[in-house]
């Protein structure tokens, strides 16, 4: 009597189990069933053959438009903003005291006489050199001709700065 | 404590969570020159436009901004307040560029001119704000292009998304 129930009910609850499982596999088999997987193949085919049939998406008129007025809008931004300005006026520093502000437009030699010597500075319509330095490094002869507003070249021994500048002042660096 | 839904809340949380990932991505990107990015996750943003309508675009946009901002840690900072100005900026012009007709405006043209008001809109709040000097004008021309060749790349692909969307039975 305490056989049979624990039978039955083992029987019963295995049986349970068994139909539970029976479920399960019968709505895992629904989920991978043939059918549904080709359904699913054949969205997935449709969505590729639409992808092959416009492969690149096609650009409307005003697309175009829009895309040529904001081209010219970029390279007139390029040309307004990025221009060299012209430099118009060199500033000349010896020591902490602005030694002179003279105009490029001219062809000048001008000797300054700093802590080791003589400098030699040419002015040539629109540009400035160091020509001659007493200092050792030569640095300032070796920069050559500043044309730019904003360029500057500095004899640090001699203690003399050139600064080119132009209609407005521009900015030695930018920082992020 | 539960809070009321609608099924348009759940499907606003789901686009802002895709273009939050987006952002997440982008993010760790790395950029070569500092400040220009792609920004992949307004692809989302004209979708939505596309497929939904401007409210739900503007939600999506603006959830994006705020919660990657605070997933970044950027939250209030410079970084935030760039990003948020570019959103606002860019939806002020999709709201304009939307009545356009549709017939001749695309994705594209969308892109593009949200892209262009977005640099816009950051470089505004960059030359007040951040760096108030006229130096900045020096970096609009980079920023212009970049907002050209990305708007156009983004406009490329919402056109493109459309397309096989449209062509896709709807599950």
């Amino acid at each position: 009597m305490r056989r049979r129930s624990f039978f039955s009910s083992l029987s019963s609850r295995s049986g349970l189990f068994a139909r539970r499982h029976l479920i399960r596999v019968r709505s895992l088999r629904q989920r991978f069933s043939r059918s549904a997987f080709t359904r699913r193949a054949a969205s997935m085919r449709a969505a590729l053959s639409a992808a092959r049939a416009h492969p690149f998406p096609r650009l409307l008129a005003g697309d175009w438009l829009t895309l040529l007025a904001s081209l010219l809008l970029v390279l007139l931004l390029f040309q307004t903003l990025w221009q060299s300005q012209g430099a118009s006026k060199l500033r000349i520093r010896q020591g902490d005291t602005v030694y002179a502000t003279l105009s490029l437009d001219q062809k000048r030699t001008l000797h300054l006489h700093g802590p080791q010597g003589e400098t030699e500075i040419i002015i040539d319509h629109g540009r400035v050199r160091f020509l001659r330095a007493p200092c050792n490094s030569q640095y300032c002869v070796h920069q050559g001709w500043l044309t730019r507003a904003g360029q500057v070249a500095i004899c640090l021994p001699n203690q003399i700065s050139l600064e080119l500048l132009g209609k407005r002042k521009s900015y030695d660096s930018l920082n992020y | 404590m539960q809070i009321q839904t609608t099924p348009q809340d759940h499907h606003i949380a789901r686009l802002a969570a895709l273009a939050i990932g987006l952002h997440m991505v982008e993010a760790i990107l790395p950029s070569p020159i500092p400040g220009v990015k792609p920004g992949i996750a307004n692809i989302v943003t004209l979708f939505v436009l596309y497929r939904f309508d401007l409210t739900t675009a503007a939600w999506v946009s603006l959830l994006r901004v705020f919660a990657a901002s605070l997933l970044l840690g950027q939250f209030l900072t410079p970084t935030f307040m760039l990003s948020l100005s570019g959103a606002l900026t860019s939806l002020l012009m999709l709201v304009l560029a939307s009545r356009l007709p549709r017939r001749w405006f695309g994705p594209v043209s969308l892109s593009v001119l949200a892209a262009f008001a977005h640099i816009a809109g950051q470089l505004l709040v960059v030359r007040l704000w951040l760096i108030p000097h006229v130096g900045v004008a020096y970096l609009v021309p980079v920023f212009a292009t970049a907002a050209l060749t990305f708007g156009l790349v983004n406009g490329l692909v919402v056109a493109r998304l459309l397309a096989s969307h449209d062509a896709a039975p709807r599950s």
